[in-house]
């Protein structure tokens, strides 16, 4: 799973999603993308199983990047506690989406192979995505 | 060289609100400035931009851009320096013209295509095209809208740099001569994979195995 070696604190406050991804938004290493077309928080577990999807479908070959890294700490309370009592102890990591990201980029399949690797790794997200190609 | 005409007129507003309502009225904030000329704020018709870009063959155009302002029409040679595109829609957001001198080099970034099935292809290995544009430098009448790049030859493990790149005549290029344009490397199987695979031939060998015991039950 991914998460940051140190940070230089470990709560942060939540914030909101505003505004589209201008950067980021366009694809620099592979053929074919998986891009964002929600805002959304996406979790380090979320990351890995839509990268094993991917990685399943596509079975040999094929070169995969990862475009996104859960650098923001989240919180959750243990179960039955009452509210407040302080901020609660981190949970997990998670990466901050705004439309139009790139999440993961392919290289070295076809198009018809990339697409459905996709749309499969789409499905372990929480928020709508879509198949992305280079210009050419 | 592709080459195309754009009419544009001096925009007289500033800022996103006014660029929003160009936007909403089918136009294209853009602007135009070079080496000598102070920087233009312009207005493009948004689809005379949008059949200039994609009614020419690639990206380097030069242009013609007229552009109408009190005093009359005046007409300059500029290339597309930059243009902001929206994520989601794929719309042009803003465009920034470039004035060239046709006399004078430019360097302008020129896309790199890789042809042809490389040996190491065909033995398993994966093609890694690194590098996807070069920054050439040449007088603006020997543009070009690719370079095409023959990567038959590459075996597993070889490696084609911009030093073994046949460059048309008048263009150079002004990047480092060892960087890196493509690579086919090895596939390689890791560890994890390696049980992923074990994992799901194993989920294979039992949904095999299901349909015999269900028509055993039958029976």
């Amino acid at each position: 799973m991914l998460s940051p070696k140190k940070v230089k604190y470990r709560k942060r406050q939540r914030g909101r999603t505003k505004g589209k991804a201008f950067r980021g938004s366009s694809l620099q290493f592979g053929d074919y993308g998986l891009q964002a077309l929600e805002c959304g928080l996406m979790t380090a577990h979320q990351i890995e199983a839509a990268r094993v999807a991917v990685t399943r479908h596509v079975k040999r070959g094929g070169k995969i990047w990862i475009r996104v890294f859960p650098d923001k700490p989240v919180g959750k309370k243990p179960a039955e506690t009452r509210m407040g009592k302080g901020k609660a102890a981190p949970d997990g990591w998670v990466a901050v989406i705004k439309p139009g990201r790139i999440l993961y980029e392919i290289e070295g399949v076809a198009k018809d192979v990339a697409a459905e690797a996709f749309r499969l790794a789409g499905h372990k997200l929480p928020f709508a995505t879509r198949f992305v190609v280079r210009r050419s | 060289m592709a080459q195309a005409m754009l009419a544009a007129r001096i925009r007289e507003t500033k800022g996103k609100g006014a660029a929003r309502k160009l936007r909403n009225n089918n136009q294209v904030p853009a602007v135009f400035y070079g080496p000598q000329t102070e920087p233009v704020p312009l207005v493009l018709d948004y689809p005379e931009l949008i059949r200039a870009l994609k009614g020419t063959k690639g990206d380097n155009i030069i242009f013609d851009l007229q552009i109408q302002s009190d005093k009359g029409a005046q007409t300059h040679k500029a290339i597309l320096k930059d243009v902001q595109i929206h994520p989601i829609k794929g719309t042009y957001l803003h465009a920034d013209f470039y004035e060239i001198s046709m006399d004078k080099e430019i360097r302008v970034r020129v896309p790199i295509r890789l042809v042809n099935n490389p040996i190491g292809v065909t033995k398993g290995g994966i093609l890694q095209h690194v590098r996807r544009e070069l920054v050439i430098s040449c007088l603006p009448d020997r543009m070009i809208d690719s370079l095409e790049v023959d990567v038959s030859g590459l075996d597993i493990g070889d490696s084609l740099h911009i030093k073994d790149m046949d460059l048309p005549e008048g263009t150079k290029s002004i990047q480092d001569e060892n960087l890196t344009i493509a690579v086919v490397a090895a596939p390689t199987v890791s560890a994890e994979k390696a049980i992923e695979e074990e994992a799901e031939a194993e989920a294979e060998a039992e949904e095999l195995a299901e349909p015999v015991t269900e028509s055993t039950e039958e029976s």
